[in-house]
């Protein structure tokens, strides 16, 4: 039985039980039941704490159904850090072998033998012939993440595309990336996390790289805790340096997009990271675009639910077509996201509806007509 | 000390395994497998509410139930009935009285799925939901058409239509626009047997008979389920302006507040908020001024009109000695302030871990009365009570702070509870202004009405749930 640390007592003391979750937690909208939503979670780890009930398959489930979009917390009267409480309950389960789930152990696995969370390592020299001509070393590297350089080549093509005409100074891990295990972290496997982030940071400075560009927001944030640690190494999400290009006028946006269109918050850019308007701002630099805002937006954005594709697939459908539909009620012909898992969650069932959904670099890039 | 809190601690009484299983193989006819859970992951999240801490009955439900349609609510209950089941409705959970815990096991009613706006009827100007649409919801939907519905609780982001009027919640809009009693015009029941009925009329006026929609309305499921509401709504205010005043003295910001009720100024909201509140609140990282007490009022209404009740409200406030006085004419200094407001109780608790939040109300030339019983009652017990509410229609939240952990604070605290109600009774008020009766105030409804009053209500609860299945245990004990 585990006893759960001072930490997490504290918070658990500072639940009122008010239920002001209810009207932001995305796997509770989804599934619709008390046990979904951060304040059944804390009734059962409560529960746990007060040895009123044991860690069965539900309570397990329960735990790890929750995506950790962090929405609950900008929403609560007494300032719960909802997640940074689940991540300490799941690394005090991890450490006492009742956590993570058989499916995350397998992708810390697959991390271990190939550096790629899904078990797809690709050399990034075989992506694109572009990625040969870039220079060995440089103060930038462009960092694609498992999703990019596994299932999404195109995106990495484009990005790759786009730096080089606006002639940005980069680099690559040209042999293949090695997970930055953030996923792993939130499963409560906080050591792999921090072992992963020290073989990328001596890969980084065996380039001479001290600013880390990621398309990526899970990476983004895991090298903005590496850059906070460092202080060695600068971290940018791709909008930042794409935004940063066409205000210095090295991105030319020519080609007009004559589309209505909005912008999903990726939770871990939005709220994890508090960049709302760069990508907006970036959007709306594009030609022709009518922009609109979906009811939920910013702090208050849902979850696609990536965080818990696996294994919760059929929750991670439901929590994406949500927003798809939140975005077709809008009148948005194309939702643009900044997150490759968001694309890729969105685009699963966006088909049911009249709705295209695009990464801000595949936008960009139309634009620049490259 | 003998407490109606404590007393429900001892509560244990479950159904056996076998009378589950019949039971759950009986509602799988009309109910799929995502419908209903006998988890206990699931029920043991439905075993409280916001209830304080104390009022834990700890008792498992049986069965959780979400269903979508008024006809598998009927049927539920009819099987419930003929096995005698107890039944237990549940909007948000959002309730502090218990009204939504099952003290006896039995099955809880999630309305969470029936959900949805059915007609919306702009000339009439009523609109017919399901009991499980959130407050707010539904007043992001009107508000789209240029309606409201007024009377809302201070927690509309969560709390459900249906818990509301089984509550007759009102919220700080109740002294111009009345409590959900007043807006509910027709009522779809599902009757203890089973049987679905409909009370009221679609007519702003009607002397047909007894009025049964106003005895469904606040007997928090002890009489029935709603399943359908039809409800008045009412055309959004040109303009609304929040006018804030700072005082020395709470007794005169409460002798403002009762000018004001008794003047034609119709505030839309008259608030109250005491030193300890607002030093909490400010506390919190929200901006207030550093006074004794401030008064916040709201009208609404055409602009000129709320522009010239204004400078009468202000005039008021300096009359009663007010300090500073500030007006919120943008949506953001309106929402700003009423943040404010809505913080109190969480702010309360990072001063003390545990709250019990009161819900008294006196006739509101009593309140300046009633502030100087809390205030001795906080002095005589040397226990911290932050009181803040709806003083404009006498309605106070005393919030009473402890920390579990402590016995003797634990024994004051109840002992600062029972102090209050009799205050309150003492001063012609009653002991639940829109949180209702649950299980935590069951006691005093004798008190309040009267042996021979309440023995109606038995008759009442027993003529039309004589198996009392209904949401048993709360409001009355017909077993004791």
């Amino acid at each position: 039985m585990v006893q759960f640390n001072e930490d997490i007592q504290e918070e658990l003391i500072k639940c009122t039980h008010c239920g002001t979750c209810r009207s932001i937690c995305t796997t509770f909208a989804y599934k619709g039941k008390e046990s979904y939503n951060s304040r059944g979670r804390i009734f059962l780890l409560e529960g746990l704490q007060e040895r009123k009930i044991g860690f069965d398959k539900g309570v397990i489930d329960r735990i790890y159904s929750c995506s950790m979009c962090k929405a609950c917390e900008l929403l609560c009267p007494s300032s719960v850090k909802f997640t940074d409480m689940m991540k300490c309950v799941r690394n005090q389960l991890a450490a006492e072998h009742v956590g993570p789930l058989v499916n995350h152990e397998e992708m810390a696995s697959l991390i271990d033998d190939s550096g790629n969370i899904f078990g797809e390592p690709q050399r990034l020299v075989d992506l694109s012939p572009e990625v040969e001509k870039l220079p060995d070393k440089a103060p930038n590297l462009l960092y694609l993440g498992c999703t990019v350089s596994a299932f999404q080549p195109s995106l990495a093509k484009t990005t790759i595309k786009i730096l080089r005409e606006a002639g940005y100074n980069f680099t690559m891990m040209k042999d293949g990336e090695y997970c930055c295990s953030s996923f792993l972290d939130l499963v409560g496997l906080g050591q792999n996390y921090e072992a992963a982030m020290e073989t990328n940071l001596r890969r980084l400075n065996s380039l001479g790289v001290s600013n880390v560009v990621t398309l990526c927001p899970f990476c983004y944030g895991a090298f903005n805790e590496l850059s906070e640690k460092t202080r060695s190494i600068g971290s940018q999400h791709t909008t930042e340096i794409l935004s940063d290009l066409v205000k210095k006028g090295k991105i030319d946006l020519k080609k007009s997009f004559d589309h209505t269109v909005t912008y999903f918050d990726p939770c871990h850019l939005g709220r994890y990271r508090g960049m709302y308007e760069v990508p907006r701002e970036l959007i709306k630099s594009v030609p022709g675009i009518e922009y609109v805002d979906m009811i939920r937006n910013r702090e208050k954005s849902m979850c696609c639910g990536g965080a818990i594709r696996v294994p919760y697939y059929d929750i991670r459908s439901g929590m994406s077509e949500m927003i798809v539909k939140d975005a077709y009620e809008s009148g948005a012909e194309y939702i643009i996201t900044a997150c490759p898992s968001c694309l890729h969650n969105l685009s699963t069932v966006s088909f049911e509806y009249d709705i295209e959904v695009m990464n801000i670099e595949d936008l960009i890039a139309y634009s620049m007509n490259v | 000390m003998e407490s109606d809190i404590k007393y429900l601690i001892s509560y244990t009484n479950k159904m056996n395994e076998e009378k589950v299983s019949l039971f759950a193989e009986r509602i799988s006819d009309f109910l799929t497998e995502d419908e209903f859970s006998l988890e206990l992951a699931e029920r043991y999240c439905y075993v409280k509410d916001v209830s304080p801490i104390d009022v834990s009955v700890e008792t498992l439900p049986d069965v959780i139930v979400w269903p979508k349609t008024s006809e598998q609510v009927s049927n539920l209950v009819k099987v419930a009935s003929e096995m005698s089941i107890p039944v237990i409705p549940r909007g948000a959970g959002s309730g502090e009285a218990g009204g939504s815990m099952p003290v006896e096991g039995g099955v809880v009613i999630d309305f969470t799925f029936m959900k949805n706006v059915l007609n919306l009827d702009e000339k009439n100007l009523t609109c017919l939901v399901e009991p499980g649409i959130v407050c707010d919801d539904l007043n992001f939907i009107l508000k789209k058409k240029g309606f409201f519905l007024p009377p809302v609780p201070a927690s509309s982001e969560m709390a459900t239509i249906g818990g509301c009027v089984a509550n007759n919640a009102g919220g700080y809009r109740t002294v111009k626009y009345g409590s959900f009693k007043n807006w509910v015009m027709e009522l779809e029941v599902v009757l203890p047997d089973g049987d679905i009925i409909r009370t009221g009329a679609k007519t702003r006026k009607s002397s047909s008979g007894y009025d049964l929609t106003r005895l469904y309305v606040g007997s928090e499921g002890t009489l029935g389920v709603f399943t359908k509401i039809l409800l008045r709504i009412h055309p959004l205010p040109q303009c609304i302006r929040l006018l804030t005043a700072t005082f020395d003295d709470i007794i005169d910001a409460c002798d403002m507040a009762v000018e004001l009720m008794s003047s034609d100024i119709m505030p839309s909201a008259v608030e109250i908020m005491d030193h300890l509140s607002i030093e909490a609140v400010r506390n919190f990282g929200v901006e207030l001024p550093r006074c004794d007490s401030i008064l916040i009022v709201e009208l609404d209404g055409l602009e000129v009109d709320v522009e010239q009740r204004l400078e009468r409200v202000r005039k008021t406030a300096l009359d009663h000695k007010a300090n500073e006085v500030n007006v919120g004419t943008s949506e953001e200094e309106i929402n700003a302030l009423w943040k404010g407001r809505k913080s109190i109780t969480p702010a309360l608790v990072a001063i003390k871990p545990n709250i019990i939040d009161e819900d008294i109300a006196v006739p509101v030339a009593n309140a300046p009365e009633l502030f100087r019983h809390i205030k001795k009652i906080s002095e005589d017990l040397d226990i911290d009570i932050a009181t803040y509410g709806h003083v404009g229609d006498g309605n106070l939240h005393p919030d009473i702070l402890f920390d579990k952990r402590n016995p003797e604070e634990i024994e004051k605290a109840f002992r600062a509870v029972e102090m209050l109600r009799e205050a309150t009774l003492s001063l012609d008020g009653t002991v639940t202004a829109e949180h209702g009766i649950g299980l935590r105030r069951k006691k005093y409804l004798e008190m309040e009405y009267g042996e021979k009053e309440v023995k109606i209500m038995n008759q009442i609860k027993l003529a039309l749930d004589p198996k009392n299945i209904m949401n048993p245990k709360k409001i009355l004990d017909l077993s004791e």
